[in-house]
């Protein structure tokens, strides 16, 4: 670092001081107008107690302890050739083209720092005469001394108002925008470091405003720092109204809001979705755009477009979530909002003005849930269905054995299947004969029709509506009370008969109509005692099955009950009619082979008596 | 008596905006004549868009919010009354201010409604005042200590 030939030198302490200026300078600038760079330094750990404490040896220079140096500054020393040369920091905005990802685009310089030492020979002579009283007693050491400590304290001083300015100045809001957006918005400030001043043009020249610090003068010279800057950044607002992703309405998303259920989320308050909705448009990482100025949002009214009250919008929102989601930004319902809000996480907004509103908190919850296809018939042959016409079962256990379309006639848990399968089977018999059965057997037995379980004894009609058989939800005197309470649920349901019977038992009646059946049975059914006698003497002239026939020719003296018996199950399909016919059937066969062993013995006797004779 | 005086301009400030408003000036003038190893501290006013720069002391930081309150209990005794803040600062070597005694500032306060607007730039002309003030009368200064330098803040009793 010498002076140029023909100038005289400053001494080397002097010197120092200046070239430790240059470059505290530049440090200063970029700690405060380099976005990134100045970023890596959030982290540094508070102010020791001790002020001299942990720093480092450059902080020493001027008692200035920054941040940590910038990469600008790495290589500062190197090449920079001469304190004679200036410094000139070109503070440029840059205006991103959204299309790229270069950071190409416009460029306008904003401010312009200029560091120089001049030497006496080139800057215009002051006058001034203690200047030259100066220059006069540079022999001495002690001046020496005491001329640098001059130049120390006046740098020292200088660098503190450059400290100060730097965060005057408007590009300081913009850097901290910038900061805090983390690259988002279309802009960036960059910098450009020479040793000459380009002339800006007229136009930027006649928008600029000027300072200049009061400068310090040396033995030879004086070091002087000024600024150019621009005094109104217009291109924040600009920005603040572009939308880089124009809205799109998205019509056939899941969850219409057309929907009627939809549409109490317009009854919630407004303070349960507009601020949240508010209260997401906050400066984020991912938002687009700053959050301010744009006029499309949701809000509870179809029609309005604007969040009541708000003067900002979602559409930060709306975009970012656009990318993962589908969502409506002109058509505000309850479910585009509750998506809003159930997509986003994070409820704060350092720049909301709307109310603290936790979005998460009092919004009701997952009124996607709440969504559904269209409803399901489930197959209600269960007793707790029966609940409108029968009082409630205490135990709930056994709705779900009613959930089976085949338990129409289902025997009793302990049946044998094969005769469930049968009774199946036999589906053409209409459903109101198998009450009738349930009515005309003469013993407790335990049966199922149309889900509802019934059991009875000779004198009473349990009605259960559970499983359990030690479980009776109720006893009915007689039939006719019984008749009574189940003439209430008749519903017409001899269609789905007919279609449980074709489908194999498949049932979707609704207990009361089950019950309604039933009622019909009770009403038509004869008497207790009575029925087996008007069975008998009754016989409903039907088909005889296969098994009926091989009974009436094999065993004549079972075939009258068993035709009876026959008959009788024919009117009636029940459990108890199963078992009952199950029961004959095995004394059907008993008997054959019975006869088949004593015929047997016969022959053999008779080959014997026969072999014996001459 | 050799004293180097700057007189500020005077603001207009709403009783809230008291104590945000002096430490912005205050810190600042300290900030300046501070000399001994300081860590900048920014700070934003809570009133303004103005970030200005503390010294990183925290018993100056102390000190400084201690007369600000006393300050401002006066203010609440006497409304409607204009005053003044004065910061003073010291050569160690004489007690009295001497050579290097600075009557800094001078504010009037006044409890009126103001545009915060031009209270803003009111203040920024204040902090320009000072970093002028401070960079062109320099040669007082005495040598850099190793600490900041005595001062006094007075207000009025």
């Amino acid at each position: 670092m010498s002076a140029t030939s023909g100038a005289a030198a400053e001494p080397p302490m002097v010197e120092q001081v200046i070239t430790e200026f240059f470059a505290k300078s530049l440090h200063i600038i970029l700690e405060s107008r380099s976005p990134y760079e100045s970023s890596r330094n959030l982290t540094r750990p508070s102010p020791p107690s001790s002020p001299l404490s942990g720093s480092q040896p450059r902080d020493r220079w001027f008692n200035l302890a920054l941040r940590d140096c910038p990469a600008a500054l790495e290589n500062f020393d190197l090449w920079r050739q001469s304190n004679l040369e200036p410094l000139v920091i070109d503070i440029v905005l840059l205006c991103q083209d959204s299309t790229s990802s270069s950071t190409a685009g416009c460029g306008k310089i904003i401010e312009r720092w200029i560091i120089q030492y001049e030497t006496r020979n080139f800057c215009g002579d002051n006058g001034n005469g203690s200047k030259n009283n100066v220059r006069k007693s540079r022999s001495s050491s002690g001046e020496d001394h005491s001329l640098y400590r001059a130049t120390y304290q006046g740098s020292t001083v200088l660098l503190r108002s450059l400290h100060l300015v730097v965060r005057l100045l408007p590009a300081y809001s913009l850097f901290r925008d910038l900061n805090s957006s983390g690259r988002i918005r279309p802009l960036n400030l960059s910098h450009k470091i020479s040793s000459f001043v380009e002339p800006f043009t007229r136009q930027e020249d006649a928008e600029m405003k000027h300072y200049a610090f009061a400068p310090i003068e040396t033995l030879f010279g004086r070091l002087s720092l000024s600024v150019s800057y621009v005094p109104v950044l217009e291109v924040v607002a600009a920005s603040e109204s572009t939308t880089p992703v124009p809205p799109e309405i998205i019509k056939d998303y899941v969850g219409s809001p057309t929907t009627d259920f939809l549409k109490q989320f317009n009854s919630l308050p407004s303070a349960g979705i507009a601020p949240a909705c508010i209260a997401m448009n906050r400066r984020h990482s991912w938002s687009i755009e700053h959050g301010a100025g744009t006029s499309v949002s949701p809000s509870p009214s179809p029609t309005d477009s604007e969040p009541h009250g708000s003067p900002q919008t979602c559409i930060p929102l709306r975009v970012s979530l656009k990318r993962g989601s589908h969502i409506q930004n002109a058509s505000p319902s309850g479910q585009n909002k509750y998506t809003q809000f159930e997509e986003c996480c994070h409820p704060s907004s350092p720049l909301s003005p709307s109310p603290s509103h936790s979005p998460s908190g009092s919004y009701p919850k997952n009124p996607l849930f709440r969504y559904r296809s269209t409803p399901v018939v489930i197959p209600t042959v269960k007793s707790g269905g029966a609940s409108s016409r029968l009082p409630p079962s205490p135990c709930s256990k056994g709705k779900h054995q009613f959930s089976s379309h085949s338990d129409n006639l289902a025997p009793s848990p302990d049946d044998n299947s094969n005769v469930r399968k049968d009774l199946v089977s036999l589906g053409e018999v209409e459903k109101d004969k198998a009450l009738q059965k349930v009515l005309s057997c003469n013993k407790y037995d335990l049966g199922y029709f149309h889900g509802l379980k019934l059991a009875r004894t000779p004198s009473k009609l349990f009605i259960m509506g559970e499983l359990d058989e030690h479980e009776l939800a109720f006893a009915c005197e007689d039939k006719d009370t019984i008749i009574d309470q189940l003439s209430r649920a008749d519903i017409s349901d001899r269609e789905e008969q007919k279609m449980n019977e074709d489908a194999g038992g498949s049932s979707t009646r609704s207990p009361a109509a089950a019950i309604g059946a039933l009622v019909r049975l009770l009403k038509t059914a004869p008497g207790l005692r009575e029925g087996l006698q008007s069975d008998a003497g009754a016989v409903v002239p039907q088909e005889p099955s296969s098994v009926q026939k091989v009974v009436n020719e094999e065993h004549g003296s079972i075939a009258s009950s068993s035709t009876v018996a026959s008959s009788s199950l024919l009117k009636s399909r029940t459990a108890t009619d199963a078992l009952e016919e199950l029961k004959k059937y095995r004394e059907i066969k008993e008997s054959i082979q019975n006869r088949r062993k004593t015929q047997s013995r016969d022959t053999k006797l008779g080959e014997k008596q026969t072999d014996g004779e001459p | 008596m050799n004293c180097e005086t700057c007189q500020l301009k005077e603001l207009e400030v709403e009783p809230r905006e008291i104590k945000d408003v002096l430490r912005c000036i205050l810190h600042t003038i300290f900030f300046h004549r501070t000399l001994s190893l300081v860590r900048p501290k920014d700070v934003d006013c809570e009133f303004f868009e103005i970030t200005y720069v503390q010294c990183g002391l925290p018993e100056l930081e102390k000190e400084v919010d201690e007369k600000i309150d006393q300050f401002v209990a006066w203010v609440e005794k006497h409304p409607h009354r204009s005053s003044q803040v004065c910061l003073s600062f010291f050569d160690e070597k004489n007690k009295h201010p001497g050579w290097f005694g600075n009557k800094t500032e001078r504010q009037a306060l006044e409890e009126s409604s103001s545009r915060r607007v031009a209270l803003e730039s009111s203040i920024h002309e204040v902090l320009f005042q000072i970093i002028n003030f401070a960079n062109e009368k320099k040669d007082h200064i005495p040598p850099i200590p190793d600490r900041i330098f005595n001062h006094e803040i007075s207000i009025p009793r």
